[in-house]
């Protein structure tokens, strides 16, 4: 085969699969994309290699779609082109530098969560995390493509700062302060923690939610903060969501708690490790961790905390539950929360999202925090229509900075087993998303089934003329990721 | 281009232009003199009311302001523009001469831009430029009649025939009475009388006195206003009077601070003290002399006069050079007119002592206060651009809350009073519409979704005063 | 500059030769109509007054001044809305007519520069000014200036930054290119703070970004997919070279309960301030350290410890300076304290001041303050009274003080990276300048290391350093004016500051602006490859405020002949190694780009 021994020219023959069983794994995975077999697997163990697969591919129009995690959950690596070929980053897995100083580390696009916890958490870091993420995702590429951090103070600047890139027209490049040509060189201060490089363009905007249709990151520079050595956790159970939403803000806007986010009964039990709690745990429940840091007065800092929950908000929300335990939750589960939050869910165990039913598809967008109830009445309104039982729906909203707004992940379980469940699904997120994007819900990660709603509506058609000017100067070649986007 | 060796020129603060060539460069165009003081900076909610510049406020675009014609002069002394070029005059005579923008850039900055605004007037009346028209008539007026309404000079002391006014033949105290007080509001003069009389001052007046000279001043007729300054101090050092009392905010700046600065000698060389009918009354009420008994129960707010307030500090002849070779030093030390002494507590005790009086302030007051619009000659020769100026003043004390606005300059209390009968006829929307027009995009301010004024009367503080004592 | 008599015939004679072109440009009548139907007579201007008040305005603009190449615009244009703007840009590019938009014009790439047919775009009239407290964000137009804006941020409990730049500059602008404040130590950086976007492209579409691209809330700064806003500015702005944004909705953030009782505005020009009413509420901390190692780890465990609200260290002649400010003759009275200063003052002297808010309560304040006293301690620091007042960044920030000094300044580097970084690098500056540049060519710093701070609560930190020099030496039109001077200046802004910051890997917000791109460019992965990639794309007739983002090449040609040294010292850009050359990816270039 043609390609294959131009492949094996470029990365050795060690590096290429084209197994029909491999291919296969790779034509499909956890989300309800239609699968597609790419023609060959690519496991590129340095940044050169991927530079030459890329200069090949231009030569010979070759699409490639890269993929960085074990996992997949939307789709975003399944080709959409015939004779695709699939550059796995998996294996690029060094942490390159642990920066303690400047709370950052360096790690290659194969780094999982799982990886990277155990080896900060030994040195008393944390990375910012999303909500029980799968251990085997990789954390570069959750971080461009928008998974939300549950620690939602943070209102500062971005949670990657410099990265090393591949361009689609294959010129290697690095975004942010470390691109000074001495990086890491003795003399050289420069330790890459500023997004944008010099100059007047932000390439780190280009690369995010950009699902690799732009450019291969080969290595990135993240920030990390100091795990907490004091810690107190809160529930706010209630009946309804819209019970939650004023205390939140108030919060918010006090600086209160480092992990906050609202749960449906379903989904809190997923977390807990257990759906047979759902019919036992209030409808609703807030949760808010509060920490204590270890540079500085770290009980003191929890204290005050805990002092304003329960005075300052208590007073000005007097009917608001405020409780330090779950009913009918065993203790330990509460006990753990603020150390689970920190990690990804556990490797031995069944993924949380697909404990219930095997199988999950997730609806995912962002909403200012107060219009959050009206759209879990519309998402329950549409699943009812489709004889989708709202109790099997978990819902996980995740305020922003403080407030600012909010991502509701709408998890639908389903059994990948039964086609009749799957067809419901499928339809019911198709029509989820054309009603919550009606409504006025904003979609920034695009995956599979939203690609065409968004790039569809009539005030986004300019955005997606010049974007595509982007991609020209980028990927003129359409390489990369083709058909993902709107490219 | 040469390596100069040429010595440093020795100038001094005056009305020759090209004394500040080096300000119309340094002007960085940083917009205080059209804000004001940041720290006194109001909300885009209210943004019609955050400005210090009247002129930028009616123009918009920058050449009606300070850093607009910083640029002028230095084009102007460096040959980029003609001085015959229509609009040179237009926009130097559109200049109110308040002071706001001197004061707002000398925070931060060492620069002169109300002398070099008077400079700039002169340096076209020179070359047969200026003024304006309606100017020229004002100065005929003035140079037949001696004063500023061409009325018969006999008229002028009408106002003390009032039945108990006594005005001694010769003391140490003289009420220098303003054209608008002699010849327009001859309460203001009775009421000045009546304090000093209730306080048992005795004070003498100058039968010969004419106009101050203000709008000479104003309208860059530099050797017409300083005939006038001369004249006017030698009668009052012949008349060996310690003390001159002006009910006019425009009068008492002349006198204080145009006079010794046209002359060429320090305001404490005067030889006399010039003080506003306004302080005055405040040191009296203080020492127990008058005592404000009836109640006046209303919600008050004091315009700060330009004259009165941030443009009254003592005048000091400045002569010297600026180093080229130490950082442009100013040697000697020059001893810069911020408004930082200017006069603005003692019309606010006047009004804090009166029964019944709750003062609330503007948006702008104090060092920072906008212009009445009267000023500068500007109601003379661009009525157009004084009624919108004064209309947003109103409006501004309309907006804090006050149902009375009170001043101290007879000139604010004309505009003003005509500016409230305009407003209360449905000149508040015009004016509420062209503030609109001018800044534009899909917001109003807040104060421009007030259609209904609630201002009811505007006051002189002199005459309010002795309504109550 | 000079403060000295010139003749009109001195003047017009030194400036034909500085120029080398006519001064005025007018603007052919067909296409002075077009503009008038669009905006109306009354919104368009080609009176010789009106454009003389556009010229050079704001930061830097001696050197293009100074150097003869500041022109009036041909005529001035200001537009109420974005249809208007999109209509004239429509026109210009239709009739090759190059256009500089300006809001607060307070930057020199904010007028027309090198060429007198541009047409100047001012926004002021494009007013609007919506908050949204609860869910903290401000939607603006471009003639919001700063200090308008915090106030109105105060009257709903909330707070947003004020720029090095100043009060006066225009939010939008300002937010565009640089963004900077000690308060970023929480607030993150302006690129971030950038929402709702709604920009003209240099070809004349309206396009928006952030949530506005698919509804009318622009709440989140993400867009569909990859975000294209990339391309309005990177470490340092376009300077109004990619397009015009006439609207933006950006992040503010929740601050003290009852913030305008609590910060009170008072005082008699020019000793005025916001009086911090409860000092359990608000207070500044000043502290000082008895060595600089010992300032910076204090910097670094302070923001470990993530607390304060601004930790920021000036550079000593700007305490100098506020203390002089009572004198009434503030200037000389500066100079009478900074003349008696020695270098080893100036090495042994090391305050940082700390901002301390009660976000959620007077415990936390407590807390905060506890902390702070813990770790200064720790460090040899001593706590030093402080007023109970705030006279820069909350409210005020007095940028144009920075003129009071010598009448000439420049920030020559800034940046934005690790503290280690920030403190590397200024040292450096510091140094080299008071070894090498001192009198007469800049004031004597005595080897003060520049304004650091803490960003992103330490994750990464600041610096800036400011150079101050005596316009009387470097204007050609003074008598005074001394070419070496001139040159020597050069030589410290293209050659000094891109060397340290290529040798300490400091990228400098300044780059695009005062300094060329291309003289830092080849240093750091050749960016300036890229920005020309961008800039031919999206503004290919170059018609976009010309020549921002500079070219050197273009301002070596641009600048005049006399100025033989300085056109010298552009060029030697260009000797600066390409990274893309070194790779093979370079040959693919061409591939790539074939394929277009």
């Amino acid at each position: 085969m043609a390609i294959k021994d131009e492949l094996v020219k470029i990365v050795g023959s060690e590096c290429i699969s084209d197994d029909p069983g491999i291919l296969e794994s790779y034509s499909k995975d956890y989300s309800l994309t239609s699968p597609k077999k790419p023609v060959a697997i690519v496991k590129v163990k340095n940044p050169d290699d991927a530079l030459r697969l890329v200069l090949s591919a231009n030569e010979n129009g070759i699409p490639i779609y890269p993929s960085s995690s074990k996992v997949h959950f939307y789709g975003g690596t399944i080709p959409r082109r015939d004779g695709a070929i699939i550059m796995d980053l998996s294996e690029m897995n060094k942490i390159v530098e642990i920066d303690e100083r400047n709370r950052w580390v360096h790690i290659e696009p194969g780094v999982t969560w799982e990886q990277i916890q155990s080896v900060l958490e030994k040195k008393g870091f944390r990375s910012v995390i999303p909500l029980l993420p799968h251990a085997e995702r990789s954390v570069l590429m959750d971080l461009l493509e928008r998974e939300q951090p549950t620690a939602c103070k943070f209102e500062y600047s971005e949670m990657v700062a410099s990265m090393w890139v591949i361009w689609g027209l294959g010129e290697k490049f690095v975004t942010g302060s470390a691109a000074v040509n001495t990086f890491r060189q003795i003399g050289c201060y420069a330790d890459g923690v500023n997004v944008q490089g010099p100059g007047t363009l932000d390439f780190w905007r280009f690369l995010q939610g950009a699902q690799g249709t732009l450019g291969i990151v080969t290595k990135g520079i993240c920030k990390i903060e100091y795990l907490p050595v004091a810690t107190k956790t809160f529930f706010f159970p209630a009946d309804k969501v819209e019970e939650l939403i004023n205390p939140f803000y108030t919060i918010g806007h006090r600086y209160v708690g480092y992990e906050r986010f609202i749960l449906n009964n379903v989904t809190a039990a997923g977390i807990l490790g257990d759906y047979n709690l759902k019919n036992s745990l209030p409808d609703w429940m807030g949760i808010i961790i509060l920490a204590g840091l270890p540079v500085g007065r770290p009980q003191e800092m929890v204290d005050y905390q805990v002092d304003y929950i329960q005075n300052g908000l208590k007073k000005r929300f007097p009917t608001l539950n405020i409780a330090e335990k779950i009913d009918k939750v065993h203790v330990s589960n509460e006990e753990r929360l603020a150390k689970m939050l920190t990690k990804p869910w556990p490797r031995e165990k069944v993924y949380w999202k697909h404990a219930y039913k095997g199988n999950c598809h997730e609806l995912i967008f962002m909403s200012p925090l107060k219009r959050a109830p009206e759209f879990v009445n519309l998402i329950y309104e549409c699943a009812k229509s489709y004889g989708y039982s709202t109790g099997d729906v978990g819902i996980y909203i995740q305020p922003i900075e403080d407030m600012r707004a909010c991502q509701i992940d709408f998890i639908f379980h389903y059994n990948p087993n039964n086609p009749n469940e799957v067809e419901v699904v499928r339809k019911v997120h198709q029509e989820a998303t054309l009603r919550a994007v009606n409504y006025g819900a904003y979609f920034n990660r695009i995956y599979d089934g939203v690609a065409e709603v968004v790039f569809s509506l009539p005030r986004v058609q300019g955005y997606v003329n010049y974007i595509r000017r982007v991609k020209r100067l980028l990927d003129p070649n359409e390489i990369l990721s083709p058909g993902k986007l709107c490219f | 281009m040469q390596n100069g060796k040429a010595k440093p020129v020795t100038f001094s603060l005056d009305f020759d232009l090209r004394n500040y060539l080096w300000d119309s460069k340094v002007c960085l165009a940083c917009a205080m003199c059209k804000y004001g003081d940041w720290i006194y900076a109001v909300s885009p909610e209210v943004y019609d009311f955050g400005w210090i510049c009247p002129e930028w406020e009616w123009g918009v675009i920058d050449h009606y302001g300070t850093s607009g014609r910083a640029r002028l002069v230095n084009a102007l002394l460096c040959g980029d523009i003609e001085p015959e070029y229509p609009t040179v005059k237009e926009v130097a005579f559109r200049c109110h001469l308040c002071g706001g923008c001197d004061m707002a850039d000398k925070r931060n900055l060492e620069l002169e831009p109300l002398m070099m605004h008077e400079a700039l007037k002169v340096y076209l009346v020179d070359r047969g430029i200026g003024p304006m028209p309606e100017h020229r008539t004002i100065a005929m007026r003035i140079e037949r009649k001696g004063n500023y309404f061409g009325k018969n000079p006999k008229e002028r002391m009408a106002w003390s025939k009032e039945a108990g006014i006594k005005v001694a033949e010769k003391a140490d105290v003289l009420y220098f009475v303003g054209c608008y007080a002699s010849c327009k509001y001859s309460e203001i003069a009775q009421a000045v009388a009546k304090i000093l009389n209730k306080a048992r001052v005795p004070f003498m007046v100058m039968e010969e006195q004419g106009c101050c000279g203000y709008m000479l001043f104003v309208s860059g007729l530099l050797k017409e206003a300083t005939e006038t300054a001369k004249r006017t101090v030698k009668q009052i050092r012949d008349k060996e009077i310690k003390t001159v009392l002006c009910d006019c905010a425009d009068c008492y700046r002349m006198l204080k601070v145009e006079y010794p600065k046209m002359i060429g000698i320090a305001t404490k060389d005067l030889g006399f003290e010039v003080l506003h009918i306004a302080q005055y009354a405040a040191n009296l009420i203080k020492d127990g002399g008058i005592k404000p008994v009836k109640k006046f129960e209303n919600k008050v707010t004091f315009h700060d006069p330009c004259g009165l307030g941030r443009l009254s500090e003592p005048w000091t002849p400045w002569e010297g050079i600026r180093d080229p070779d130490d950082w442009g030093k100013l040697k000697p030390p020059r001893n810069f007119r911020r408004g930082t002494n200017g006069c603005y507590e003692p019309p606010r005790d006047v009004l804090r002592s009166i029964p019944g009086v709750e003062l609330v302030e503007m948006f702008r007051h104090h060092h920072n206060a906008f212009c009445s619009g009267s000023c500068g000659g500007v109601r003379e020769a661009f009525p157009e651009q004084q009624r919108f100026v004064t209309d947003v003043r109103m409006r501004e004390a309309d907006y804090v809350g006050a149902n009375v606005l009170v001043t101290a300059n007879p000139r604010s209390y004309e505009v003003f009073a005509e500016s409230l009968a305009r407003l209360q006829n449905g000149g508040m929307l015009r004016n509420i519409e062209e503030i609109d027009k001018r800044f534009s995009g899909n917001y109003t301010f807040k104060s421009l979704k007030k259609k209904k004024l609630s201002l009811e009367s505007v006051h002189d503080l002199t005459v309010l005063l002795a309504s109550v004592i | 500059m000079t403060s000295h008599y010139i003749s009109v015939e001195e003047a017009q004679e030194k400036g034909k030769l500085l120029r080398g072109k006519e001064y005025w440009w007018e603007i052919p009548d067909e296409v002075y109509k077009k503009i008038e139907k669009v905006v109306g007579s009354q919104w368009v201007t080609r009176d010789k007054v009106a454009r003389l008040a556009y010229i050079c305005r704001g930061y830097n603009r001696e050197f293009i001044w100074f150097a003869g190449q500041a022109f009036p615009p041909c005529c001035v244009v200001l537009p109420a809305t974005a249809e208007e703007i999109a209509e004239l840009v429509k026109i210009f590019n239709q009739h090759h007519l190059p256009y500089c938009p300006a809001s607060s014009g307070w930057i020199v790439s904010a007028t027309p520069r090198f060429r007198a047919d541009v047409v100047l775009i001012d926004l002021q009239r494009m007013w609007e000014w919506k908050i949204d407290a609860e869910e903290m964000r401000l939607t603006l137009g471009p003639g919001v200036r700063y200090g308008h804006n915090a106030q109105g941020c105060f009257e709903y409990d909330c707070w947003f930054m004020n720029p090095g730049g100043g009060s006066a500059a225009c939010v939008i602008p300002n937010h565009l290119n640089w963004g900077l404040s000690p308060l970023n130590y929480r607030m993150g950086n302006a690129e971030r703070r950038i929402m709702g976007v709604e920009w003209i492209s240099p070809e004349g579409d309206i396009v928006y970004m952030g949530s506005w691209s698919q509804e009318e809330d622009g709440f989140w700064g993400d867009s569909p997919g990859p975000n294209l806003s990339g391309i309005l500015r990177g470490h340092v702005g376009q300077h109004g070279s990619m397009g015009i944004v006439t609207r933006m909705s950006v992040k503010i953030f929740s601050f003290l309960e009852d913030t305008p009782e609590v910060l009170v505005p008072e005082g008699i020009s020019p000793r005025t301030h916001l009086a911090f009413k409860d000092l359990d509420k608000v207070r500044w901390v000043n502290v000082q350290f008895p060595s600089r190692e010992a300032m910076q780890d204090c910097i670094y465990k302070l923001s470990h410890a993530q607390i304060g609200a601004a930790i920021t260290k000036v550079p000593v002649f700007w305490r100098v300076l506020a203390a002089s400010r009572d004198g009434v003759d503030y200037k000389n009275t500066f100079w009478e304290h900074w003349d008696k200063v020695t270098k080893e003052e100036i090495d042994n002297f090391h305050i940082l001041r700390i901002l301390i808010c009660a976000f959620t309560s007077k415990e936390q304040l407590e807390y905060e303050v506890h902390v702070l006293e813990d770790i200064t301690k720790e460090f040899g620091g001593k706590i030093r009274r402080t007023k109970p007042s705030d006279e820069s960044w909350l409210k005020n920030a007095d940028a144009n003080g920075m003129w009071m000094m010598t009448s000439g300044y420049v920030s020559c580097d800034g940046a934005q990276e690790s503290l280690r970084c920030a403190f590397a690098t200024g040292e450096r500056l510091g140094n080299l300048l008071f070894e090498k540049y001192g009198p007469p060519v800049f004031m004597n710093e005595y080897g003060d290391p520049g304004w650091w701070q803490s960003n992103d609560f330490g994750h990464s930190g600041y610096l800036e350093f400011l150079v101050y020099m005596n316009p009387d030496h470097y204007d050609p039109l003074s008598p005074f004016y001394k070419e070496e001077v001139w040159a020597k200046m050069l030589k410290w802004y293209l050659e000094e500051v891109p060397d340290i910051d290529a040798e300490t890997g400091c990228t400098n917000f300044f780059c695009a602006d005062s300094i060329a791109m291309l003289y830092q460019g080849p240093h750091f992965s050749d960016y300036q490859v890229w920005i020309d990639r961008f800039k031919e794309e999206f503004d290919p007739r170059i018609l976009c405020n010309p020549p921002s983002p500079y070219d050197t090449e273009q301002l070596a040609e641009l600048f005049p002949s006399w100025l033989k040294k300085s056109r010298a010292l552009m060029r030697r850009a260009k000797r600066g190694k390409s990274t893309i050359l070194g790779t093979p990816g370079h040959q693919a270039t061409g591939i790539g780009m074939k394929g277009k």
